[in-house]
């Protein structure tokens, strides 16, 4: 393969690997928005409390060892944070957006940023708001396969995208064939008509902030591993791109929130990639601005970016459904 | 859904109770009365706080009119407060000469002239008096670090980041020679003393004797960290580097080896200086301190500590009498050698200092810094000059052609002054900038309703940030524009009226927020406003009584982008700052916050949300930074509490707009039913039907 490919395919599967946490991130959005029409803006800080606990136990348990820990412990006091973290979402929706079922959309969106505030300064009186190198296996960073000899495909891109195939295919068929799945989707057409058949409306959006909490944790410790640092903010900006995947892909979609997360990824990593390519607008304009080039900090926008230009042609997202209240 | 556009408004006023109108007009004469009444003493924090808390006050409304009148509800309001305000402070101060950090400085002619190099990629040569440039030395898209000028003063050399040394015609300006790319970016330069050939440290530690000519040659090796500083030394061929790896090394640059290595001085050294004897050296070190370093003994003889940042450069006068030591922290100290002595600390840059140069009669001093400009320094610490950063290329036009006053009254003819002739000539620019930017967000949005229409404002507040952020040459980057002149000539400087001095900022806030107040009641007992609150209560019924929702929603952002500009403008006077902090995400939520608690669409709710959010705020702020024990946090978690306990028991606010349409008599309405306004129109009370 051409060297040109061969960058590209880097560029392009660092870019997958990004996406698919965004996408996972996303999916915790998309089902809360598809049950009770609400956008639960505390959802990044739920991401990053999820690492944050994450830490807390290996620290309590490793000390000053924590870097040296192994695969298999790291695994279980992942997963236990996440369950707690899932905890911790079904707390939030009781405490925060449960009075409010009946509220108008904006209160409830009110409340939700009011969360998203309150935890995050919370995290920070817990934990401080110094940035934290975050510990795992340092093995899981290095190469599995190269590709042509140069791509590196690392141990933990392969764990991801297994374990993200796995749990998609595990969220289809609760969603699918359960009782529970059959419940959230009568909850998604139409609440008060699935309450009035026996529904627990209360029970329904439990489990999907369980659920989507859940994802949200093992997803957020997967950016922190591949960030190499964490802190109190980094649910804000995960909160944010993993919400414009979700709209992006059609809020409501849980194909689409996955979908719209790759999208995203993918020419963010690209877009970073190739800005050397793109002119500088003002260098154009005379030799004092000459030296301008487009800066990598515009990384975080780019997501946004997109999401503006494909919701002008598709103002209800990619694989979302022409509905009443949507665009 | 029954709710018609509202018919007009009937002042239907009971008798002794003050109008609407009234009411505003007392609120803005007490606002006006706030300076004469407040003690001397307390004129700075207050009036602070007060024009914070106009900010507040002015942006609140203008968000009302989008959330609060059309239902718009505009998460990225802060980026319409940033476009008036950076608008503005790009036109009061026009950015000029470098465009980007000035790393190094040479004197010439006796510091009548001199030569800085720029990240922008160019070198400047400047004439200092009258602070013109007089030629530039340039590389297209490469950013340099450093350079030098040959000892016969022929040839200018500069390097960087783009991996190339450069060679210029000093005379003529032209590039005569460019070498290969090299490993790594250059970070030090320096010419041997016959001018034939060129030292090149490198980011990496290597250093290159390259002859001019052919600008390819030796590698010496020896340093593993960057290279920071190259200067010949006292035998022909020789020459000192200077690293961060914590050594000095000597070499000889014929034989292409190392003489003699310095260890373990106790940091990186960032800058050496050398005396005539080749005995002793002056070391500029990343510890925020220089030391007088024996080259012989290996001893430190003595310490020069007084900065608060590491040290970025020294220099020694030429008689060897004095020292310059520039530092990370914005100052230059100056001392005397013989008893080191602290001489004067030279301020003014309001960036690090990257180098400090004595002219070659030693009466004057160069300084270069990160903050774009080079200023000139007189032994006793006076400024005497500085390069142009920008220029108040307005306030000297209307200076020019205008009369000026004096004495303390001058301030009678405060609307003869070039500053705050400046601010109005600046004001409606701004004021269109943010319309247009209302345009360019009103325009893509148009079909999106509800959640996507937030996220996607929120989205553009982002990209706004970003721009600002990363596009340094126009908005200084992550530290802002800075240096903005005040509101009123007579409120800065050495002669100024020390009451204008803290109020001035004051005095325009008011003066924006009646505007503000008056625009939004005119527009809210008006046709449009009408149109507004019918788009708001429900778009099809709005629409199928012939209101055209897209113009009407384009009216909405533009109205309130432009009333959103001013409260930029008054955030400019009031700190002479504008920086992308002021623009964070979390300032769009306290605007809403303001509303929500006033009550949606409701202009005293919003006077008063913004009053409790702003002053309140502020004052929290700075009370709680007297208390160490109590965190910093405590105020946005009791903002959040707030947030959500108002949502929770009084969703509609504290002064509903509903009770405020009762009150002026318009069509009885039901209190308890549908007092919130459903933003999210038709699926909002229906769930997903």
């Amino acid at each position: 393969m051409s060297e040109k490919l061969l960058e590209f395919l880097e560029f392009a599967i660092n870019g997958l690997n990004t996406g698919i946490l965004y996408g996972l991130v996303a999916i915790g959005y998309t089902m809360v928005y598809g049950i009770i029409k609400l956008i639960n803006f505390a959802h990044g800080e739920v991401c990053m409390l999820g690492i944050m606990m994450t830490y807390t136990l290996i620290g309590l348990f490793y000390g000053s060892e924590a870097a040296a820990i192994g695969l298999l412990p790291f695994v279980i006091f992942v997963g236990v944070a996440a369950v707690i973290d899932g905890g911790l979402g079904i707390g939030l929706d009781i405490v925060a957006y449960k009075p409010l079922r009946n509220a108008s959309r904006l209160s409830a969106l009110i409340t939700a940023i009011g969360m998203s505030l309150l935890l995050q300064n919370l995290a920070v009186l817990i934990w401080g708001a110094q940035p934290a190198t975050p510990s795992f296996p340092e093995w899981l960073n290095e190469p599995m396969v190269l590709i042509g000899g140069t791509v590196p495909i690392s141990y933990m891109a392969v764990i991801i995208w297994v374990s993200t195939i796995i749990s998609m295919v595990m969220l289809y068929l609760v969603v699918m064939k359960t009782k529970l799945g059959t419940a959230m989707r009568a909850c998604s057409q139409n609440s008060t008509a699935a309450a009035l058949m026996g529904v627990q409306l209360d029970k329904v959006v439990g489990a999907t902030f369980f659920i989507g909490s859940v994802f949200a944790a093992f997803a957020g410790i997967a950016v922190a591993m591949n960030k190499g640092s964490y802190d109190y903010q980094i649910g804000l900006y995960i909160g944010l791109v993993a919400f414009a995947a979700a709209v992006l892909g059609g809020i409501g979609n849980i194909p689409g929130a996955m979908l719209g997360g790759v999208i995203i990824g993918v020419v963010e990593s690209l877009a970073v990639g190739y800005v050397d390519y793109i002119p500088h607008p003002a260098s154009f304009l005379s030799a004092d601005y000459a030296h301008l080039k487009i800066s990598t900090g515009y990384k975080e926008g780019v997501g946004f970016l997109v999401l503006i230009v494909i919701l002008l042609f598709r103002p209800q997202g990619l694989l979302g459904s022409k509905g009443g209240d949507r665009a | 859904m029954s709710a018609a556009p509202k018919a007009a408004p009937v002042f239907a006023k009971k008798p002794g109770r003050v109008s609407e109108t009234q009411s505003f007009l007392i609120l803005l004469g007490v606002l006006m009365l706030v300076p004469f009444v407040t003690p001397a003493g307390l004129y700075g924090p207050a009036l602070s706080i007060g024009s914070f808390t106009l900010i507040y006050l002015i942006a609140a409304q203008a968000l009302n009119l989008q959330v609060g009148y059309t239902g718009l509800l505009n998460l990225g309001a802060v980026a319409f407060v940033g476009i008036g305000g950076y608008t503005a402070g790009i036109l009061l101060a026009v950015p000029g000469g470098h465009k980007a950090a000035i790393y190094d400085v040479v004197a010439l002619k006796d510091g009548q002239q001199c030569l800085s190099v720029s990240k922008d990629g160019s070198v400047r040569l400047w004439d200092i008096a009258s602070g013109s440039q007089l030629r530039a030395y340039r590389v297209n898209r490469k950013s340099l670090k450093s350079m030098a000028l040959s000892p016969d003063g022929k040839l200018v050399a500069a390097g960087g980041e783009g991996r190339r040394v450069f060679v210029w015609d000093f005379d003529s300006g032209e590039l005569k020679n460019q070498s290969e790319e090299f490993q790594k970016p250059i970070t030090a330069l320096c010419f041997s003393a016959d001018s034939q050939s060129l030292m090149v440290g490198h980011d990496d530690g290597l250093v290159q004797v390259l002859p001019v000519s052919s600008l390819s040659g030796k590698k010496l090796e020896g340093h593993y960290m960057p290279v920071r500083q190259l200067l010949r030394g006292s035998q022909p061929g020789q020459f000192y580097s200077v690293a961060e790896d914590r050594t000095v090394r000597l070499w000889d640059s014929l034989a292409g080896r190392q003489l003699k290595e310095w260890k373990n001085i106790k940091n990186g050294v960032r800058s050496m200086a050398l005396f005539k004897d080749g005995e002793r050296a002056i070391l500029g070190l990343s510890s925020r301190e220089a030391v007088l370093f024996n080259l012989k003994t290996s001893a430190v003889e003595h310490r020069y500590v007084t900065h608060g940042a590491a040290i970025e450069h020294v220099a020694l006068s030429p008689d060897e009498s004095q020292l310059l030591i520039g530092s990370r922290d914005k100052t230059t100290s100056l001392w005397t050698l013989g008893e080191p002595k602290l001489e004067c600390k030279l301020e003014g840059h309001l960036e690090a200092v990257t180098a400090a140069v004595f002219s070659h009669s030693g009466k004057k001093i160069l300084t270069c810094s990160t903050d774009r400009s080079v200023r000139l320094f007189s032994l006793k610490g006076e400024q005497e000059q500085i390069l142009p950063v920008s220029t108040w290329a307005l306030v000297a036009f209307y200076k020019r052609n205008l009369p000026s006053f004096s004495g303390n009254s001058r301030w009678m003819f405060f609307f003869l002054d070039p500053h705050f002739l400046a601010y109005m000539t600046v004001t409606p620019v701004a004021m269109l900038a943010a319309a247009l930017m209302g345009l360019a967000i009103g325009v893509p949005t148009l079909r999106l309703r509800g959640d996507y229409f937030a996220i996607v404002t929120l989205g553009f507040a982002q990209i706004f940030q970003l721009i600002v952020r990363n596009e340094e040459w126009l908005t200084g980057g992550p530290s802002g524009l800075k240096g903005l002149p005040a509101i009123f000539s007579f409120a800065e400087g050495p002669d100024s009226i020390a009451f204008f001095r803290d109020t001035g900022h004051y005095f325009l806030g008011v003066f924006f927020f009646a505007i503000t107040l008056l625009v939004m009641l005119r527009i809210r007992d008006s046709r449009m406003g009408r149109a507004f609150m019918a788009i708001r209560d429900d778009e099809l019924a709005a629409q199928s009584n012939g209101i055209q929702l897209s113009r009407y929603k384009i009216y909405s952002f533009l109205i309130s982008a432009m009333l959103a500009a001013l409260a930029g403008i008054v955030q400019v006077s009031r700190v002479k700052i504008i920086s992308p902090t002021d623009l964070l995400f979390w300032e769009s939520i306290l605007y809403l916050c303001c509303i929500v608690f006033g009550g949606l669409g409701s202009i005293k709710g919003a006077v008063f949300g913004a009053v409790l959010i702003g002053s309140l705020g502020e004052v929290m702020r700075q009370v709680l930074s007297n208390y160490p024990a109590v965190p910093a946090q405590a105020r946005y978690i009791a903002f959040a509490v707030v947030l959500i306990v108002v949502m929770r028991y009084k969703p509609e606010g504290l002064f509903p707009a509903a009770d405020e349409e009762l009150e002026r008599g318009t069509r009885e309405r039901d209190r308890h039913k549908d007092v919130t306004p459903s933003l999210f129109t038709i699926g909002a009370k229906h769930g997903a039907a």
